[in-house]
């Protein structure tokens, strides 16, 4: 019964008096972080971003969808010029998904309005038997009324994924307590592509809201600043 | 005194000594409101504070038909779901459902909460029996409250 503990206690002492006997801790391989930071670009450096830097650049995905209240949506043509935040998910998702887009819509709330006019959030569904343009247009406006819904065909909906570089969002078996509900698997990343077409960051889920508002600003007043 | 009685009574106190060496405190919990009344996520940090293993096996509220421990995690920069069973605590440990991580999963909500309310969970241990525990609602985006 006490084993576990008692394991644990060991460890560490061990662990302890590994740092205490002279020899200095054991280091990660890789150049001294000071080596990191100068490798990344000025602008990232400049600002000091808190998203992760994507080396190189990737380019803005070529996909069209439909949006919930049904018109055509060509992303390049559609988010031109603008600061485009892509995200996959589904709004059955209770964790991942509302948590991510809530902490978006919160900083956005507070951000001038000259700002928040360079922004389009586009959320395309991962999710298309559930998700109905209706359904996943009252989830969105939960979060801001300015988010842009996507739908598609399954078939679609994998082409632009694939487009943004993401591994293609797969159902799962269904829950067996629930057996009518089932997961969907899926990239938790916010991409964001600048005015220049390219994203040079991306936003992975744990970002916080101090994280968002320290970047968003600066992205959103075009790159390189 | 009936020496057969007396031991038989002495079992019994042990067993229920035994019965009740689970000691497993459950602090900050919080669920988010349904966004759109559908499925809801409760977390809350577990703390066994015996020194014996323990184990979350049940989670049930008046407030669902249907509650789940589960269980998101990232692998290979996808985010995945999985249902647990249930979590183990060591002696000592303390394990924070978060988001992003385990979390109890309430679907089929026959009154869909909203921010303010409270919901009322039991959280069902192997040693340490129930627990009943106020959840207070809060909005997706919002801080945990902190604990009064």
């Amino acid at each position: 019964m006490f084993t576990p503990r008692k394991t644990r206690t060991l460890v560490g002492l061990a662990l302890m008096v590994g740092c205490r006997d002279g020899r200095p801790p054991e280091t990660p391989p890789g150049p001294p972080a000071a080596t990191v930071e100068a490798r990344l670009p000025a602008p990232v450096l400049r600002n000091r971003l808190r998203g992760v830097l994507v080396s190189p650049p990737q380019a803005a995905p070529d996909f069209r969808l439909t949006t919930t209240d049904g018109t055509a949506f060509d992303f390049r043509r559609d988010t031109k010029g603008a600061l485009a935040l892509l995200f996959f998910g589904y709004t059955h998702c209770p964790d991942v998904c509302p948590v991510h887009i809530a902490n978006l819509g919160r900083v956005i709330k507070a951000m001038p309005m000259e700002d928040v006019a360079r922004i389009k959030v586009v959320f395309v569904t991962t999710d298309p038997a559930r998700d109905t343009p209706e359904r996943l247009r009252n989830w969105l406006d939960n979060f801001h009324a300015s988010f842009i819904g996507l739908v598609g065909t399954e078939e679609e909906i994998r082409q632009a994924q694939a487009a943004a570089g993401l591994i293609p969002a797969a159902r799962e078996a269904p829950d067996s307590a629930n057996p009518g509900a089932y997961f969907v698997s899926h990239a938790a990343q916010v991409i964001a592509f600048t005015s220049d077409g390219l994203a040079h960051v991306v936003y992975p889920f744990g970002v916080r809201q101090q994280d968002w508002a320290n970047d968003l600003p600066i992205l959103a007043r075009g790159w390189p600043q | 005194v009936n020496p057969c009685r007396a031991a038989t009574a002495l079992m019994v106190a042990l067993a229920a000594a035994c019965a009740g060496s689970g000691s497993v405190t459950v602090e900050q919990a919080y669920g988010f409101a349904p966004p759109d009344g559908s499925e809801m996520a409760l977390y809350f940090t577990l703390r066994n504070e015996g020194t014996a293993e323990d184990t979350l096996i049940e989670v049930r509220t008046a407030m669902s038909a249907i509650t789940a421990i589960h269980g998101s995690r990232a692998a290979a920069s996808m985010m995945q779901m999985e249902r647990l069973d249930r979590i183990p605590l060591a002696p000592g440990e303390v394990v924070t459902l978060e988001p992003g991580g385990a979390h109890v999963m309430m679907t089929q909500l026959r009154r869909p909460p909203t921010p303010g309310d409270t919901v009322h969970v039991a959280l069902r241990f192997a040693r340490a029996g129930e627990r009943v525990i106020a959840v207070p609602v809060i909005a997706y985006g919002d801080q945990p409250p902190p604990e009064p």
